[in-house]
């Protein structure tokens, strides 16, 4: 009876059931797949912006040292909150075993070592610190390298206030349509089969049978989907990441919060929303 | 024992129509009941009610002095799960064999059969359609599938049989040989309602006679 119920049911919902398949094929693992490319973004940005600060090159003329007068005038900016110099000494111990620097004395090199100046501050000025610095360095010309890493413009986006916010609206957009779409899709199927479903309780067979074989039909071959849907995306995510380095936008399963996010997107798809769906539909005669 | 106890039963449905005025009705256990009347009299409607498709507008039916207003959707299933019903559609799975239709009803009655296969193929050749048991419903005639109708309401051996124009697209033959049939069947002490214009069954008088008109019943002879 169960293998005639189900043969029955699929074949006459097969229309709804493949719009059903090849929807979640695309759709589902593509909201996962969000979240992690804005988990990885926001842990790259976080990155750089750590690394964010101005990090000076002064090379002193030999007659004067204007370093003094270089840190007054940093200083004189609020914004600026800390302000550390290496002396060229300083620099030279530190380098002074590497390869370039090895074979030559103290006063062989030194005098061609600048002062290495770090300046922590508020990201949003730094571009405000360097104009300052471009009029600094017209009205008294020194040698000044700035040595900073650049920040690559691409993540700027992720600076946005509503950046958090509108990545939550987003999977939030992302799991409402497929419940909808779901909701929907289960409604036209239930009123196709009508027949079938007044005929199969007036022989005395429970709703609850009906529904099962409902879930099972829905729930075996999602599942396989979702893991060839997943694959299929890594793929694509793998390839995209070698030209686009910072375009990671696939898991990293050894960690947890990764393989929660899996999981938690796994039971709500394939579990959670089926099972509201169905438990509230199927008429009763 | 009183079956079925229909009081004051109207059914009326949206926006105006009214199939069923104040109907009152006995049923005992073991009963032959034919129930005719011309087309639109109310028939369809109130074995509907019987089988409880469809909730009266006014009034209350009881199975065995329960009132169906107190059943449960599990109770109510229970019920039909006593009873043998051919409807008037004959309410098949078309996509599916004619075994398997059978087979369907077979399994949700709950009768345990040793021998399933052949016991199915044993009813498909007592109405000569054991040879189409794997066609399709769909691919028989409207009669086959009234024959088809039958054997799954009978098969169970349920002991309450209701049936809603068995005979319809039937041959004269077929009529007498199912008529035949469903007296077998009430001498075993079940209970038959039937609703019916056919002259072949109803000439034979074989029961308690219900005519309605207009929804309401204008005669009852036993």
């Amino acid at each position: 009876m169960w293998f005639s119920l189900m043969k029955l049911e699929f074949k006459k919902g097969l229309f709804y059931y493949l719009i059903l398949y090849l929807f979640f094929f695309f759709w589902a693992p593509f909201t996962l797949f969000n979240l992690y490319f804005y988990k990885n973004f926001s842990k790259l940005s976080n990155e750089f912006s750590a690394k964010r600060g101005l990090t000076l090159a002064y090379y002193p003329e030999t007659k004067t040292n204007k370093i003094s007068e270089l840190e007054e005038f940093f200083k004189k900016f609020k914004y600026v909150k800390k302000i550390s110099i290496s002396s060229p000494i300083e620099v030279y111990r530190q380098v002074k075993d590497t390869p370039p620097f090895k074979g030559f004395t103290e006063s062989e090199v030194l005098k061609y070592f600048p002062y290495v100046i770090k300046i922590e501050l508020d990201l949003e000025r730094l571009e405000d610190l360097k104009k300052e610095l471009i009029n600094f360095k017209k009205f008294s010309p020194i040698n000044l390298e700035i040595l900073s890493e650049p920040y690559p413009t691409l993540l700027g986006f992720t600076q946005w206030k509503y950046f958090n916010f509108s990545l939550f609206l987003l999977l939030l957009f992302g799991h409402l349509f497929y419940f909808l779409f779901f909701y929907f899709l289960n409604i036209n199927l239930s009123n196709y089969t009508k027949d079938q479903i007044e005929i199969f309780q007036l022989l005395g067979g429970h709703i609850l049978s009906l529904k099962l074989i409902r879930l099972l039909l829905i729930l075996l071959p999602l599942i396989i989907i979702f893991s060839l849907s997943f694959v299929l995306y890594y793929l694509i995510a793998l390839k995209l990441n070698f030209y686009f380095p910072l375009f990671k936008i696939y898991p990293n399963m050894d960690e947890p919060i990764d393989l929660l996010y899996f999981v938690l997107d796994f039971a709500f798809l394939l579990f959670l929303y089926p099972f509201i769906v169905l438990f509230y539909s199927l008429k009763k005669v | 024992m009183t079956l079925f106890r229909l009081e004051e039963i109207t059914k009326i449905y949206p926006p105006y129509y009214r199939a069923l005025h104040r109907v009152s009705l006995e049923i005992e256990s073991g009963e032959f009941v034919v129930i005719t009347g011309p087309t639109g009299a109310g028939k369809t409607t109130l074995l509907k009610l019987i089988y409880a498709l469809e909730p009266p507008t006014e009034g209350e039916i009881y199975y065995q002095n329960v009132p169906y207003s107190k059943l449960s959707y599990k109770d109510v299933i229970k019920l039909r799960k006593k009873m043998g019903i051919v409807f008037q559609d004959h309410k098949l799975f078309l996509e599916l064999s004619l075994y398997e239709n059978i087979q369907i009803a077979l399994a949700l009655s709950g009768k345990k059969v040793k021998k399933e296969k052949f016991y199915i193929y044993d009813w498909l050749e007592r109405f000569n359609l054991a040879h189409k048991a794997q066609k399709k419903v769909k691919e028989i005639s409207g009669g086959e599938q009234q024959k088809i109708g039958i054997i799954r309401a009978l098969i169970k051996e349920p002991g309450i049989l209701i049936l809603d124009e068995p005979t319809g697209n039937l041959d004269p033959y077929s009529i007498e040989e199912i008529l035949n049939l469903l007296l077998k069947i009430h001498n075993q002490g079940k209970t038959v309602i039937l609703s019916t214009h056919d002259p072949t069954i109803l000439s034979k008088k074989p029961g308690r006679s219900i005519m309605l008109n207009r929804g309401e019943i204008v005669k009852d002879v036993v």
